[in-house]
């Protein structure tokens, strides 16, 4: 069912905006790629002097960003801890959640009259009338 | 001395708008994978949800407004539910266009359809809230007028309520129907690694910030005893969903529970679309920044931490432009140097990798529920330049204009373009009538 749900009318465009915009991503990526040639540059070195994994991987990812491994995993893993722990607190628990609304604390509730609820409720097609301020008060019943 | 302090709070802040958005992607996806294993991993494919043994009856309601180009599209589908008690509510908003009579046209032809018109137009929230009101059962599933709803989703959801009697709302999993531009296939990946990674995580710990508008599913008595969707804010989903998340309500995200939506594929249309949701959000957050006072209210804490996070990293990241700006312009030497954040270094490298490894994990979640996600990766490269730039211009502007507006100003709103391939098939049919002499 999903694949006649998606509309895909990309042959539909003109051939140059497809042009366009599949050209411009391609550079994009090549763009992308190249910022991190002084990752490739490091591991190539690392690799080349035969450096053991460990040290090898600690440099490159050094060469990645300044703050050390250890402490952002640290701090990752404690404030996914932490948010986890937080959710036993305790906290507001809903009141009469078994309860259910009546039609009389509809009709109460819109001030309107519990028949003209119930009617509309069976009816096939109905027009709702409002105040100025959105407030219902009327409801026309047509089928 | 205080020129030192300065010059430490300015590095902060530049550590900050680069370090922040690399820790909460790796949070999610962690918040996402804890999500998976406990919640998602051993239920089975979403076509074979499981029976309920006594499935409360659903009241489907849709608002539209000028949605004569799809409500009847929409109406069959939300016909062809595969669940047995169900109603379908289709509420006609005041629409200009042909919408009431499309509507009233398809009453006779389907049993389980019912139409209530609105005299005049009076926003989505109040909409609802009439569709309430007229609805006969207890569970209201709510999807809007383009939506079209998977025959399988109304188990998935309504499973939660009866597993639960705290659950006041459960939402869903919006999937993207057009992919023609490259707006268009951004926005899927967006959807997947943003809207379901993000709600997987919040989910995770403890609350969400928001239910997707387009398809979630409530309790009525809960809605009812919150007051109901508020007129007044631009996004009447993140208001219902604090508001029933401070009355103590659970509120929960289901994956399987799917929808297919159309989105802008204009520039246009999508910045229309993130300044309402940025304004939305700040305009719930301006209301519900009380909760911190409030002790009882601890769960929603870190949600509220985290929205005052984002929208400071928003306005760091634009002092950060305008100081590198600055200095461009100005003598060298006068302000101390800062790297531009917009044009991709290795840092910022990094940063867009991280991006892209919460992409890749994203699509394998999703890969359950929609295929060819795979595909669309070409186009993710995208995302960390362009996204990322117009979601932090929307929210820069849109708080301040959620301030402009008045409290008591109601909020209408219409939904941007569709799509392409809308005005493709727009510009056929004129030429076509043209041609026939019809036009």
């Amino acid at each position: 069912m999903a694949d006649d749900l998606i509309i895909n009318a990309r042959r539909k465009l003109g051939w140059r905006r497809r042009i366009l915009s599949d050209v411009t991503t391609f550079l994009l990526w090549v763009t992308w790629l190249y910022l991190w040639m002084p990752v490739w540059r490091k591991l190539r070195h690392v690799i080349h002097i035969k450096l053991r994994l460990e040290p090898a991987a600690v440099e490159v990812l050094q060469t990645v960003d300044p703050i050390s491994l250890k402490r952002s995993l640290v701090a990752l893993v404690g404030t996914c801890a932490l948010l986890m722990l937080w959710t036993l607190l305790p906290k507001r628990q809903v009141t009469h959640a078994h309860a259910i609304t009546t039609l009389d604390d509809y009709a109460s509730a819109f001030n309107l009259p519990a028949e003209t609820i119930s009617a509309s409720r069976h009816s096939r097609i109905t027009t709702v009338h409002c105040d100025d301020e959105g407030a219902i008060i009327g409801l026309d019943r047509r089928g | 001395m205080s020129l030192k302090w300065i010059h430490i709070a300015w590095l902060t802040a530049q550590s900050f708008v680069y370090h922040y958005p690399l820790f909460m992607s790796y949070l999610w996806m962690m918040g996402a994978a804890l999500f998976y294993l406990r919640y998602e991993r051993d239920d089975p494919p979403f076509t074979e949800p499981r029976k309920l043994a006594d499935p409360p009856p659903v009241s489907i309601l849709i608002p539209c407004f000028n949605e004569g180009a799809h409500a009847e599209e929409t109406v069959r589908h939300a016909l062809a539910l595969d669940y047995p008690d169900f109603e379908v509510i289709t509420i006609n908003d005041g629409s200009r266009d042909d919408t009431g009579a499309i509507l009233d046209a398809l009453v006779p032809k389907y049993p389980r359809l019912r139409v209530v018109h609105l005299a005049r137009n009076q926003g989505k929230a109040l909409a609802l809230r009439a569709g309430a009101l007229l609805a006969r059962h207890e569970i209201l599933l709510c999807i809007d007028g383009d939506a079209l709803l998977d025959p399988h989703s109304a188990h998935w959801l309504v499973r939660h309520f009866v597993e639960n009697p705290d659950v006041a709302a459960v939402t869903g999993n919006p999937r993207i129907r057009n992919r023609s531009t490259l707006l268009g296939r951004v926005q899927v990946g967006e959807f997947s690694s943003i809207v379901g990674m993000i709600k997987r995580a919040q989910r995770t710990f403890g609350a969400l910030f928001t239910v997707s508008g387009v398809i979630t599913a409530f309790r009525k008595s809960a809605v009812h005893q919150v007051g109901y969707w508020s007129p007044n804010m631009l996004t009447e989903d993140i208001d219902i969903t604090w508001l029933l998340q401070r009355a103590g309500w659970d509120v929960r995200f289901e994956p399987r529970a799917l929808v297919w939506i159309l989105m802008p594929e204009t520039l246009r249309g999508l910045w229309k679309q993130r300044l309402r949701w940025a304004t939305g959000g700040a305009q719930v957050l301006r209301k519900n920044v009380g909760v911190i006072l409030s002790p009882t209210q601890n769960h929603l804490w870190p949600m509220l931490f985290e929205a005052v996070l984002s929208f400071l990293w928003s306005y760091l990241m634009l002092a950060v432009v305008v100081w590198w700006l600055l200095g461009l312009v100005l003598p060298a030497h006068t302000l101390p140097t800062t790297r531009s954040p917009l044009i991709p270094n290795w840092g910022s490298a990094l940063l867009g990798g991280t991006c892209l490894l919460q992409f890749a994990f994203s699509k394998w979640l999703d890969s359950h529920y929609d295929r060819g996600l795979g595909r669309n990766y070409f186009w993710m490269v995208w995302y960390p330049l362009v996204f990322w730039l117009i979601t932090t211009a929307a929210t820069i502007v849109g708080y301040p204009k959620a301030y402009l507006i008045g409290k008591g100003q109601r909020a209408r709103w219409t939904s941007p373009d569709r799509g392409a391939h809308l005005k493709v098939d727009r510009k056929k049919a004129a030429a076509k009538a043209e041609d026939t002499g019809h036009g």
